[in-house]
């Protein structure tokens, strides 16, 4: 599986792309996972199963919709806040899992 | 507050929202992006030539010629950048758009006075130029492309011997619209497009770099995160252009012997006002690291490293800071002030202006000695972050002992 978070920057979503391996290994998951930036949203997405967006580019999420919308099998979700400030790469994981169920 | 927030929700973040998405601005975003290697490698020609070692006094000239070819053409850089990535969001042919770009850029920014081919203007940076050009280009292209040319041939003409003319009409014709808007500036005014340009756009300049501008986006940005979006990146679709075009124009007025101009330039905003990333958080880290609360212990643990390269997405989500009443006041101003500290320290001459560009994510006193190369600088920036965590400390005890009521 993979997925794609997406900042400005790219940089705050590499420490939780991170974390967010970590939590996958532990459980032996084949996951791969990814930061990025918005502006390059349309050249990426459709590489991806899960699209997830960092809290402070949630105002970009209609946009971001209307790329995901064109590829069936793309899923697209923001990520919370609070688990977000915390680094928390469970949760998230676990968020992510949940939008492909 | 409710109000407040009201106007936050519902006016502020849809517009600074819709102009951050807008395709243009979005061109001119990934446009700066592009030329980032060029900036860099311009920057550490600047600091090479400014070296004290013999063989750099010896190459003198070949490093002045490496700067003029790297940041003294920014502008060629960033003319094929913008159209470029603007062509590719209309979905045009991105190559041959952004060579008439070109062709359009060195129409307005070469003076062809008296026979005489003057550079001056090509070498002098030109940034508003370079975006303006870019952005009329690909329109003027875009609009003509939709009236859809045809001719009427005999039928034993293949189609294709149309096509090849019609394709040249939306190219042709906007450099026959910058062809006319230069020949008239350049009798007019005495003087080519762009330099008309610089010279209309200079008291906006003026008004960015003050007090007042660094105060006023300051705030703005910080209002921006308060709701949760990303300030520093919305902010920068308006303010980035005049920070680049402010610390260029000091690169160059540095490297031809004379006076730097500008205050509040790229690395001013990264290293005096970022310290430890957006509202100044370096110190309200440290500060977190230390506390009685589990929760802000944990935030601080995770946020101390990364706030050192300015990254501080974790302190404001987490702790958070993002929508937390308690620490507005100190959340939204504590950034500007000492940006205006800043501003005036450099205005009265205690520390040099800054004309070197460093990536955002260098540690912010490192990040502003090698901008300046003036070691009071790098003063500046500790007091200035130690302030900021002093201006914090009232507000986050107050915060931290709202937490432990709770957590009894």
């Amino acid at each position: 599986m993979e997925i794609l978070l997406i900042c400005v920057c790219g940089m705050s979503t590499s420490m939780l792309a991170e974390k967010m391996k970590q939590a996958a290994e532990e459980r032996s998951y084949q996951i791969n996972i990814e930061a990025n930036v918005a502006d390059n949203a349309t050249d990426i997405v459709p590489d991806y199963d899960v699209v997830l967006l960092a809290p402070q580019v949630s105002h970009k999420e209609e946009e971001i919709e209307k790329i995901v919308a064109q590829y069936e099998d793309v899923e697209l979700g923001v990520i919370d806040s609070l688990a977000y400030g915390q680094l928390d790469g469970e949760a998230v994981l676990k968020q992510a899992l949940n939008l492909v169920d | 507050m409710k109000k407040f927030n009201n106007f936050l929700d519902n006016k502020l973040i849809p517009f600074m929202t819709k102009i951050s998405n807008q395709v243009h601005a979005k061109a001119i975003r990934k446009g700066f992006i592009a030329v980032l290697p060029v900036t860099f490698i311009g920057s550490l020609i600047i600091l090479l030539h400014r070296l004290p070692l013999s063989i750099i006094e010896k190459n003198q000239k070949l490093l002045f010629e490496l700067y003029e070819i790297t940041l003294g053409l920014i502008g060629i850089f960033l003319v094929i950048a913008v159209s470029y990535n603007l062509a590719k969001e209309y979905e045009m042919e991105r190559l041959s758009i952004a060579q008439m770009s070109l062709v359009n850029y060195l129409l307005v920014s070469i003076s062809f006075t008296e026979q005489k081919i003057t550079l001056d203007y090509l070498i002098t940076p030109n940034l508003f130029t370079a975006i303006i050009v870019a952005v009329l280009t690909v329109e003027i292209i875009r609009i003509t492309d939709q009236f859809n040319f045809e001719c009427q041939l005999p039928e034993q003409i293949p189609t294709a011997v149309c096509e090849t003319f019609t394709s040249l009409i939306p190219g042709f014709e906007s450099v026959l619209f910058f062809t006319l808007f230069s020949y008239i500036f350049q009798s007019v005014w005495g003087t080519p497009l762009s330099g008309f340009i610089n010279y209309i756009l200079s008291p906006v300049v003026n008004i960015v770099d003050s007090a007042f501008g660094v105060f006023f986006f300051g705030v703005l940005s910080q209002l921006l995160w308060f709701a949760g979006t990303h300030g520093v990146a919305t902010v920068g679709v308006i303010l980035r252009p005049f920070l680049e075009q402010n610390w260029l124009v000091n690169a160059h007025l540095q490297m031809s012997g004379q006076e730097m101009e500008h205050i509040f330039t790229m690395p001013f905003w990264n290293f005096y006002m970022l310290i430890g990333g957006s509202g100044a958080t370096l110190v309200l880290s440290l500060l977190c690291r230390k506390s009685k609360v589990e929760q802000l212990r944990e935030t601080g643990k995770v946020s101390l490293l990364s706030s050192l390269f300015n990254i501080d997405e974790p302190i404001l989500f987490a702790s958070p800071l993002v929508a937390n009443k308690i620490m507005f006041i100190p959340f939204i101003f504590i950034q500007p002030t000492i940006g205006v500290i800043a501003y005036f320290a450099i205005k009265y001459g205690l520390v040099s202006k800054s004309f070197i560009r460093v990536p955002w994510v260098t540690p912010a006193p490192i990040g502003a000695f090698i901008s300046t190369l003036d070691w009071r600088s790098l003063v500046l920036v500790i007091v200035l972050a130690l302030l900021s965590g002093l201006l914090y400390y009232p507000f986050f005890k107050r915060y931290e002992q709202k937490l432990l009521q709770e957590n009894e």
